[in-house]
């Protein structure tokens, strides 16, 4: 096995453990193991603060 | 099993031509003096597996940005590169091949392949995999856990950063604190940040806004009472009401004009954006449709024309009857053109005979006065001059002739032919006269019918057949246009008040929906929560904050993961730290140096610390120093061959700044690691030479390459000696 799948095997472990959020958590560690997980994490990062600031205009214009 | 080396063979690398030499499954020691090609042979090895990634400011040593790959000839010119690289795998033999043909440009990519044992061979990106699978090392971690570059030796321990990742590839703890700093990189903390200052935004943009719409609607009120619009006769559904009373007067108003319009749909609130686009197109389309400017233009055009018509017909008719007149009256004094004409061929007829009656008398007169003349000097007044013959009296009866009446009868003559020319003189002036009185008769008429023609063209079609007198059915039609003209300027007065009307209630819808529009804003602001926008933001929101409380547990996770595996393994790694150490230094009772690891705000940061828990990089002299950098590698090949990793650790001239006893423990040190790992040693003659030549425990093999020919400086490398124990 790979060094980066034992290290995502033990954080899965861990989010397992305290049973949060396990499914999103799972998902993202899983990315780990990509070539280009930063650049994953970032895009969504990147979509989300979008789709915050895009729904905040949509909120501004109904009420304008 | 991993790969091991086995066997090297290169052609034209750096300081050699051609060579070729077997690798010990323990130790191989190449021994030479300075520029033998020592160097040159280890730095093969390392080109063969990792290409561009070693070489020039890629390799990331500085020492190496003017690096020539290829051996120079004797006129300096560089030829192909060739290094082939067996490595021993659970299979069989694999061999990777990688060359370069002289004149490679720096981006050109080598040819690179992998034979396999199965006689396959695999090129570019599918051999570069195949290295990766079979475990070999990436030349990151080659450059930190595999290979000690002589330009390099102290180099990792000077800078804090490289440090504390070498100590953490030392643990084993590379993978986690990769993968801490991804989770970490994406800075969850900046993201709930960027998410609070948004939401504060909002919130300050919508307190500022929900007071705005309760003083929009108090605005459209004011605005509606000007328009006598009073509070208390607003409803809902006014601007629907106003909307049907607009639409139901343009309906009048068509049928007033003649004309149906295209009207909308106005059974809802849901119909109103439609109807105020038809409200504010109706002015134009109604004049349009109603054509009450083009028809009143054209009407009086009409009657200007047929009035201008009508204006000429009576001075024609009175300019003929004069002309008529006149004609008559002439007629009735000298007759009639025809008449005129035989009195006038008579009277020419008789002054042309009354003209040749006196052409004869005169004739007859100068015949006379001619014989007297004759006989008035003739011989013989008795006798004819010419024949001879007897005339008596001749002479005096021409004189009586003469005498006796001929001037008055020439006279008469004379007279009658004048009278007779006046007379055709007189006939030939009245026949002017006539003609040109009858000429202005008829053109008189001719005036006259073309002023009824012109008539004619403004009369109804079917006029001419109806057989009524132009200028009465003139008058009529003008009767008819003057009605017509009366009717269309009252129905454009009708028009432009109705549409003056529409403006104003148009204004008073505007300003309806407007208040409208305002109240269900005020309606909305008052509790946006029900709007769908919010509930949208509100699942951004969520979403955005769960992603950052997601990084930001997998993160901590991540750093205690990294914390217990530091932990554990610290003991352990600083047990073989320490015995590399001591081997070196001969104090192997002493514990020397240890890795500590250390939590910062940043994450875990791991340092080299002495027994009493100070940083000892500081106080190290360069001897000291120099054996702590290879202790770190050679605790770190050993850790990973331990992990079933592929390691074979290659160390170039690592003796240097060493005395002889450190030289005789770094050997020492080396035989332990290649009993766990092949070792792969170059080194100039000396105490770590002798003892790795003289050492039997565990197998090594020694290659001395043969001192540089200063004749001969291109000359390359030349393997002096092979010797297996």
């Amino acid at each position: 096995m790979r060094e980066v799948d034992e290290v995502i095997e033990e954080l899965e472990r861990r989010v397992r453990e305290r049973g949060v959020r396990v499914e999103e958590r799972v998902a993202l560690l899983r990315l780990l193991a990509c070539d280009e997980a930063r650049e994953q994490l970032d895009e969504r990062r990147r979509k989300l603060i979008e789709g915050v600031r895009r729904a905040a205009a949509t909120l501004r214009g109904e009420l304008a | 099993m991993t790969p091991r080396p086995v066997r090297i063979e290169l052609r034209g690398f750096r300081g050699w031509t051609e060579g070729a030499f077997e690798l010990d499954r323990d130790l191989t020691v190449i021994v030479g003096p300075n520029g033998c090609g020592k160097s040159s042979a280890v730095n093969a090895l390392e080109w063969c597996l990792f290409g561009r990634d070693a070489e020039l400011k890629a390799s990331g040593i500085d020492e190496r940005a003017d690096w020539e790959v290829a051996h120079l000839d004797e006129r300096g010119v560089a030829g192909d590169v060739e290094v082939r690289l067996a490595l021993e795998t659970g299979e069989g033999t694999a061999r990777l091949v990688r060359r370069r043909p002289a004149g490679a440009k720096p981006r050109d990519e080598d040819d690179f392949s992998v034979e396999l044992p199965d006689e396959s061979v695999l090129r570019g990106v599918e051999a570069v995999q195949w290295m990766g699978a079979a475990g070999l090392p990436e030349w990151g971690t080659w450059r930190r856990a595999l290979c000690q570059h002589q330009e390099t030796a102290r180099a990792r321990l000077t800078a804090s950063g490289d440090r504390s990742t070498l100590l953490a590839s030392l643990l084993g703890l590379e993978t986690h604190e990769s993968a801490r700093e991804v989770l970490e990189g994406c800075k969850p903390g900046a993201l709930v940040k960027e998410i609070d200052e948004e939401v504060g935004a909002l919130e300050r943009d919508l307190l500022a806004r929900l007071a705005r719409p309760a003083e929009e609607q108090e605005e459209c009120e004011r605005g509606l009472a000007a328009l006598d619009l009073e509070r208390e006769r607003l409803r809902p559904t006014l601007a629907l009401e106003l909307a049907r009373g607009l639409l139901e007067r343009a309906r009048a108003l068509g049928a007033e004009l003649g004309f149906a319009p295209e009207l909308p749909d106005c059974e809802s609130e849901h119909e109103l954006p439609r109807v105020a686009d038809w409200v504010a197109r109706w002015p134009e389309r109604a004049r349009e449709a109603a054509r009450v400017d083009a028809r009143l233009r054209r009407a009086s055009g009409l009657r200007a024309k047929l009035d201008a018509a009508d204006q000429a017909v009576g001075p024609a008719e009175e300019r003929w009857r004069q002309a008529r007149d006149r004609a008559a009256g002439e007629v009735r004094a000298r007759g009639d053109v025809a008449t005129q004409e035989r009195l006038l061929s008579e009277a020419r007829k008789a002054r042309d005979e009354a003209e040749a009656a006196l052409r004869r008398d005169d004739a007859a007169r100068a015949l006379v006065r001619d014989a007297r003349e004759v006989l008035r000097h003739a011989h013989d007044p008795e006798a004819c001059p010419v024949c001879a013959a007897r005339a008596p009296g001749l002479a005096a009866r021409l004189e009586a002739e003469l005498a006796a009446g001929g001037e008055q009868r020439h006279a008469a003559l004379e007279d009658d032919c004048g009278e007779r020319g006046a007379r055709v003189e007189e006939l030939e002036r009245g026949l002017r006269a006539t003609r040109e009185l009858v000429q202005a008769e008829a053109d008189a008429r001719a005036s006259l019918d073309r002023a009824h023609g012109a008539l004619s063209e403004f009369l109804p079609a079917g006029h001419a057949a109806s057989g009524r007198d132009p200028l009465a059915a003139a008058r009529a039609e003008l009767e008819r246009l003057e009605r017509d003209v009366r009717d269309l300027e009252r129905g454009r007065r009708v028009l432009d008040d109705a549409l003056r009307a529409h403006h104003a209630d148009a204004e008073r819808l505007r300003a309806v929906q407007r208040w409208r529009e305002a109240v269900l804003r005020a309606e909305r602001s008052a509790d946006p929560t029900s709007s769908p926008a919010w509930r949208e933001l509100q699942a951004a929101l969520d979403a955005a904050a769960a992603f950052a409380a997601d990084l930001e547990a997998l993160g901590g996770m991540a750093r205690e993961a990294q914390e217990r595996a530091s932990e554990e393994r610290e003991r352990e790694v600083n047990e073989r730290l320490g015995d590399h150490y001591g081997r070196i230094t001969g104090d192997e009772g002493a514990a020397g140096v240890r890795v500590r690891g250390k939590r910062t705000p940043k994450g875990l940061t791991f340092d080299l610390e002495d027994a009493r828990g100070k940083r000892v990089l500081a106080t190290l002299n360069q001897a000291a120093l120099n054996s702590v950098s290879l202790a770190l590698l050679l605790a770190q090949a050993e850790e990973r061959a331990r992990a079933g990793r592929a390691a074979f650790v290659v160390l170039d001239e690592p003796g240097q700044s060493l005395d002889d006893e450190h030289q005789a423990g770094l050997a020492r040190a080396i035989e332990h690691l290649a009993a766990i790992c092949p070792v792969i040693v170059a080194t100039p003659p000396g105490a770590l030479a002798e003892r790795l030549v003289e050492g039997r425990e565990p197998s090594r093999r020694v290659l001395k390459l043969a001192p540089r020919d200063p004749g001969e400086p291109r000359r390359g490398a030349r393997i002096e000696s092979r010797e297996e124990r």
